[in-house]
């Protein structure tokens, strides 16, 4: 299966609208993936149906038994992260704080942390409203385990892919950290969406950074442009400069937003500006690919 | 002083731009810090001339060290029981000597903790930076923190972390109010970085994905026990109804800005727009709402 990762560094860049606008345009084809596991909104912009769901277990954490605990105090100088204080005589732990590393439990004389299964989320298999699959999940609010969960999506879509399905294409969550990193990792070909501002453009340098220490193969796409000639000049040269061939430049106009609002795939939008863009943006992935597999048959 | 978090749930819907743009209208009346906690993707420091072709620098104000541990593999028995104690899978034990994945350590101590011979000592691995952006002479008077997550680095939280301890101590020797851009999202970075906070402000769009998003953050939010409002960006771009979903989470909609393109042509250029007369309109409104709620006082902002 032929793995497209789209990112961007910066949130709201367009990640989202353009991978169900690739994915649609792909059909049956391909599989999507919605690896932004806290902000999934992929199913809202294919109008995806859910067939089934299954429990996401985030891991062990722990709790402590108000009984057992004799307020002694041990554990909280262990914690390397301030989650433990003590409430009068008891100790407490802050939820917000605890990295789950489990240090304190082994110095409590008393054995008054138990271990708890933590239920991290929920992960989803939908139908979209053109039949292909989509595989995406939704942590639960506060949860920590959003790379765990990313590879637990993607796990499930390779799972899924029968012979027919060619193409993976998996909507990045934004910035540049854990989940990102799970989400590009052994992607064959990730696609930057540069916002063209200047938020969007240093977001996207970081992104081609890390992209460039994982050794993936990039393309860009140029969103938003038209509203400061000074920041599309600048995204074209961050391209260049990383040597991604920018595969479509996207004006900002509201109508890709009112097709993605009505969850309309952009290829089939009654509006021809938009159905255009839209179908060259695909065509140009494609083409890519291609030429990325001619090169590696060479390489070969 | 109080600390405001400005979260969104969904990226992209103007968390940056309002920071900025309330903390540059502000700035005349209270003594001001700016903490930019989205270290994945700092932002804030360009609207305040921190360019390549600007004399302002910004200042190394620390390296964020994880204390990751190192094996002396003369010392090591091959018992294993740091790599059980681990639950990141940082350490993998095989026959007498330990092989350490610094990436995945988030130097919690177990390990060095529960090593019988003392094989293991932690030495400092940097996992991003703080920096500071002080005004220049003639500019507004906002001290600007931001943290940097170095490249390929998955402990986002640690750097949140030392920049709010960064601006604790700002606030602790010239108090002040603090306001905190926080990351997108509902998970960890997001909760660390809105914790502490006395309000939240969260910025929707009125569109599905904004408004699906923020519910979760807001939830969160409540869970926390930290009191939210709610304010729209981009107003009327858009046929999401915020108000209904803030009459659904009983949260107030402090202000509303209309969608116009004078102002995406700033933020585009990471300028302020407070030459906009709808921006000063709006930031007065949500100036009132902070002052009504006593976040804000009344003539008592230190300067």
């Amino acid at each position: 299966m032929y793995q497209i990762a789209v990112a961007s560094g910066k949130g709201g860049a367009g990640k989202t609208s353009i991978s169900a606008a690739l994915a649609s345009w792909l059909g049956n084809s391909a599989i999507s993936c919605d690896c932004d596991v806290d902000a999934a909104n992929t199913a809202l912009a294919m109008e995806a149906v859910i067939q089934s769901s299954e429990i996401y277990y985030s891991g062990t954490a722990w709790e402590i038994q108000q009984s057992s605990c004799t307020g002694c105090g041990r554990c909280v100088p262990v914690c390397h992260f301030g989650a433990i204080h003590m409430q009068k005589t008891l100790a407490v732990i802050d939820e917000a704080l605890c990295e789950r590393c489990g240090n304190c439990v082994g110095v409590c004389p008393s054995a008054a942390f138990k271990p708890v299964q933590k239920t991290g989320g929920e992960l989803f298999i939908s139908k979209t409203a053109n039949g292909s699959l989509l595989v995406h999940a939704e942590l639960l609010p506060g949860e920590d385990t959003s790379g765990k969960l990313v590879r637990a999506v993607r796990q499930k879509a390779e799972e899924l892919a029968t012979d027919q399905q060619t193409f993976c294409i998996i909507d990045a969550p934004p910035g540049i950290g854990c989940p990102v990193i799970a989400a590009l990792q052994g992607c064959n070909l990730a696609i930057v969406v540069i916002e063209a501002g200047q938020s969007g453009i240093r977001d996207a340098k970081r992104l081609f950074e890390l992209l460039a220490s994982m050794k993936r193969p990039h393309a860009s796409i140029i969103n938003k442009t038209g509203i400061d000639a000074g920041a599309d000049a600048q995204a074209r040269q961050l391209a260049g400069h990383f040597g991604s061939r920018i595969l479509a430049e996207l004006p900002y106009d509201k109508r890709f937003r009112e097709a993605t609002e009505q969850g309309i795939a952009w290829h089939t939008y009654t509006d021809s500006f938009v159905a255009e863009h839209s179908c060259s943006l695909c065509t140009a992935v494609i083409q890519i690919k291609g030429e990325l597999d001619d090169k590696s048959h060479t390489d070969r | 002083m109080p600390t405001l978090a400005i979260a969104s749930g969904k990226g992209g819907t103007g968390k940056t731009s309002l920071a900025v743009n309330l903390a540059s209208y502000l700035a005349g009346e209270y003594r001001l810090l700016l903490a930019d906690l989205d270290v994945e993707a700092p932002d804030c420091a360009p609207y305040f001339g921190s360019s390549a072709d600007s004399q302002q620098a910004p200042r190394l104000l620390q390296e964020v060290y994880i204390p990751v541990p190192q094996a002396d593999d003369s010392r090591c028995n091959g018992c294993g029981a740091c790599s059980r104690a681990c639950h990141f899978g940082a350490l993998v034990a095989i026959e007498n000597t330990v092989r350490i994945n610094e990436l995945l350590c988030k130097g919690c101590g177990h390990c060095v903790r529960v090593c019988p011979t003392g094989a293991l000592q932690e030495r400092p691995v940097s996992a991003g930076k703080v920096c500071a952006l002080s005004p220049l002479p003639g500019q507004a008077p906002i001290e600007l923190l931001y943290g940097l997550l170095n490249i390929g680095d998955i402990r986002t939280t640690a750097v949140i972390d030392a920049v709010k301890k960064k601006a604790a101590e700002a606030t602790a020797s010239a108090p002040g109010l603090t306001l905190r851009d926080c990351p997108p999202g509902a998970s960890c970075p997001a909760v660390r970085a809105i914790h502490g906070a006395d309000y939240c402000i969260l910025v929707a769009e009125p569109t599905a994905f904004s408004l699906h998003d923020m519910e979760k953050t807001a939830r969160m939010v409540l869970a926390m026990h930290i009191p939210a409002g709610i304010v729209v960006n981009k107003a009327g771009a858009g046929s999401g109804d915020v108000a209904a979903l803030a009459r659904k989470l009983r949260l107030p909609v402090l202000a509303e800005l209309p969608w116009q393109l004078d102002i995406a042509e700033h933020g585009a250029r990471a300028e302020t727009a407070l030459d906009v007369p709808e921006m000063i309109d709006f930031l007065f409104k949500l100036k009132k709402a902070l002052q009504q709620m006593k976040l804000l006082g009344v003539g008592e902002g230190g300067l």
